[in-house]
C-alpha cells in the first residue's frame, strides 16, 4: 500500500507529494460520527450498569502512587499491607472512628505483601505502624501480580501523574464501564461460544469483585452477595488455583518460601530498629480456600514461621473469639457489612492488646 | 535503511555483486540495531537474503515467468512473502536459537510432539485479522488511503469513525507509547 512517509518519493499510484484532504462533506462525517458515537457508548454503559456495576475508582498503579506518597507527609501513618484480604475486609472509615487515625491503605490483590514491606523498610521517613495481611500461598509463593505498583511509584512521570488526575476527576466518578473487567477484550474472550480446543486448558480470569473509594478504601462488589451464580462463578475461578502450579517441584517451592521468610525477617528487623511496628494478620478464609490454604500452606510452616522469624507479633483470625464466625461470601473475601464488623473487631483488638488506640502509641 | 545505510553504500550504482553486499550489509545492520543478540542478526540477514533471492531470481528466467504476472500468480507471491517474513518474526522474538528451532519445526509440522497451548479464541481471533489484513493490503495494492476514502459517502466515513473511538474507547488499552519513539 502506498504511503506517505519522510523519505517520499513520487511514484504510479501517488505521482505528486500532497497530502489534501478526500473531497468529502468532512463536516458532515463528523457530525455523523460524534452522533454515533455517543449512542453506542451510552448503550454500551446502559448494558454495564444493567449488570450491577456502578462507576468506581479504579485498582491502579497510580491510585496506589498516590496513597504511597502520603507516607512522607505523614511519616507515623497507620499503613495497611497485604493482599485482597486486607484491601476488602478492612474499613478505612470503620478503622478512623475506632482508632481515631484513618489508615493509608497500601494492600495489593494477588500479591505478596513482601515488596511493599521491604519498600517501607527501606523509606527512612516511614516510622509508622503497618498492619501486615498474610494469605498464606501467596506469601509463601511470592506471587507479584501487582508487584509492578510498587516497582514504579518513584519513577512515575509526570505525564501519567496528569493521566491519573484526569482519569480519577474526569472518568472514574461517571462511567460503570471504565473497569478492566469490563473492557472489551476480555469481554468477548470469556464468551462460551469459541469452540473449545482438545487438550487446551483456559484459566477464567479473576472477574471483578470490588468497588474502590478515592482513597483506595475497597469494598467487596454486592453483586457478589446478591447474585448466586456470579458468586458461583468466583468460587469456581478460586478452583483453579488450589492445585498447585505446574512445573513447580517440592524443593523450589521450598526454597521460595525460605527466601520469602528470610526476606519478610530483614525488612521486619529494618523496620523495627527504626521505632516502626510490624503487626501481621491472617484474615478469614472459609470453605475449599481454607482447606485448600491449610492443605498445601498449614498454619505450623506459614503463619507460624513467619511469627517466629520475625519476631512480630500476628493476630490469626483464628484465635481471637470475636474475629471468627464471619463468613467470606466466596470463601475469601467478607461482605462490606460484614467487613465493618470484622474491622471493628480487628481494631478492638488493635487497641485492646497491642495499645493503637488513639494518641496511646507506644514509643 | 535505504536513505542512510543502502543508498550512502552505493545501493545499486557499483555493479551485481556490490549491490548484494550492500543488500546484505543493510539488513545485517537493521538487525543488529534492534538488539545485541544473534537472532536478531539472523532475522535481518534472512531478510536480506530474501532480497538478494527475488533480485537473483527476477533476472532470470524463473523470474521471468508470466505466471508471475497473473492474478493466481500474484496471490502467490503475496503469500510466499507473508510466509518466509513469519519466519523471520519467529528469529526476532525468541530468546534463543533453540526456542527458534522449536517454534519453526512446530510451524512446520516437523515436531508434532507439543502439547496444543492456543485456545479456539486466540486461533479464530488471530487467523480472522491476518485474513482481514491480506485483504485490505490486496485491496490497496495500487491506491492510496484517500484515494479509497474518497469515494465513501460521508455516511459510511462517518461511521467508520464511529466504530474506531467506540472500539478505542471500550478497548481500555494502556497508555504505551509506540515503541521505536524510545529510539
Amino acid at each position: 500500500m502506498p504511503s506517505f512517509t519522510s523519505s517520499f518519493k513520487p511514484s504510479d499510484a501517488a505521482p505528486v507529494y500532497q497530502r489534501d484532504l478526500p473531497a468529502l462533506a468532512i463536516g458532515r462525517a463528523w457530525i455523523i460520527a460524534a452522533v454515533f458515537f455517543v449512542l453506542t457508548l451510552s448503550a454500551w454503559e446502559v448494558k454495564w450498569r444493567a449488570y450491577g456495576a456502578q462507576p468506581t475508582y479504579q485498582n491502579s498503579d497510580g491510585a496506589w502512587a498516590i496513597e504511597r506518597r502520603r507516607i512522607a507527609d505523614e511519616k507515623d501513618a497507620t499503613v495497611l499491607l497485604g493482599s485482597s484480604r486486607v484491601l476488602f475486609d478492612v474499613q478505612l472509615a470503620m478503622w478512623e472512628r475506632i482508632l481515631g487515625r484513618r489508615p493509608i491503605q497500601l494492600a495489593l490483590e494477588g500479591t505478596s505483601p513482601l515488596p511493599a514491606l521491604e519498600d517501607l523498610a527501606a523509606d527512612p521517613h516511614f516510622t509508622g505502624r503497618t498492619l501486615v495481611g498474610i494469605s498464606p500461598p501467596l506469601f509463601a509463593m511470592g506471587m507479584n501480580r501487582r508487584e509492578a505498583a510498587v516497582k514504579n511509584w518513584k519513577r512515575e512521570t509526570h505525564s501519567q501523574r496528569a493521566g491519573q488526575w484526569l482519569s480519577m476527576n474526569a472518568i472514574e466518578p461517571f462511567f460503570a464501564f471504565y473497569e478492566p473487567d469490563f473492557a472489551l477484550v476480555p469481554f468477548l474472550k470469556r464468551q462460551e461460544w469459541w469452540p473449545r480446543r482438545r487438550g487446551v486448558f483456559t484459566y477464567k480470569d479473576v472477574r471483578r469483585l470490588s468497588t474502590q473509594g478515592r482513597d483506595r478504601n475497597t469494598r467487596l462488589w454486592d453483586k457478589l452477595e446478591k447474585d448466586a451464580a456470579y458468586r458461583e462463578l468466583a468460587k469456581s475461578i478460586w478452583r483453579q488455583i488450589f492445585a498447585p502450579p505446574p512445573g513447580i517441584t517440592r524443593e523450589m517451592a521450598q526454597r521460595t518460601e525460605q527466601e520469602q521468610l528470610e526476606r519478610a525477617a530483614a525488612a521486619v528487623t529494618k523496620l523495627r530498629q527504626r521505632g516502626a511496628e510490624v503487626i501481621f494478620l491472617r484474615a478469614p478464609s472459609d470453605g475449599e480456600f481454607l482447606a485448600a490454604e491449610n492443605g498445601g500452606f498449614p498454619r505450623a510452616r506459614t503463619w507460624n514461621s513467619i511469627l517466629e522469624k520475625t519476631g512480630a507479633p500476628g493476630i490469626h483470625f483464628q484465635d481471637y473469639p470475636e474475629l471468627r464466625g464471619f463468613t467470606p461470601v466466596e470463601w475469601s473475601h467478607l461482605s462490606g457489612a460484614d467487613a465493618d464488623r470484622f474491622t471493628e473487631a480487628l481494631c478492638g483488638i488493635l487497641a485492646r492488646d497491642y495499645g493503637w488506640a488513639p494518641a496511646t502509641r507506644k514509643d | 535503511m535505504r536513505d542512510y545505510l543502502y543508498i550512502p553504500l552505493g545501493g545499486n550504482r557499483k555493479g551485481p555483486t556490490r549491490t548484494y553486499i550492500n543488500l546484505m550489509t543493510t539488513m545485517l545492520l537493521g538487525g543488529l540495531w534492534h538488539g545485541a543478540a544473534w537472532t536478531f542478526v539472523v532475522w535481518g540477514g534472512l531478510h536480506g537474503l530474501y532480497l538478494c533471492a527475488e533480485r537473483f531470481l527476477k533476472a532470470r528466467a524463473l523470474g521471468q515467468l508470466t505466471f508471475w504476472r497473473t492474478l493466481g500468480g500474484k496471490i502467490t507471491l503475496a503469500l510466499l512473502t507473508y510466509f518466509l517474513v513469519n519466519l523471520t518474526w519467529v528469529f526476532f522474538r525468541a530468546q534463543d536459537f533453540g526456542t527458534a528451532w522449536r517454534m519453526i519445526t512446530s510451524m512446520l509440522l516437523i515436531n508434532r510432539g507439543g502439547a496444543p497451548v492456543l485456545s479456539g479464541y486466540f486461533l479464530i481471533t488471530a487467523g480472522a485479522t491476518v485474513l482481514a489484513m491480506l485483504l485490505v493490503h490486496w485491496r490497496m495494492r495500487h491506491q492510496t488511503l484517500h484515494e479509497e476514502v474518497q469515494r465513501w459517502p460521508a455516511f459510511a466515513v462517518g461511521t467508520a469513525w464511529a466504530a474506531m473511538l467506540w472500539l478505542i474507547v471500550t478497548t481500555q488499552g494502556g497508555g504505551n507509547a509506540f515503541i521505536y519513539f524510545q529510539f
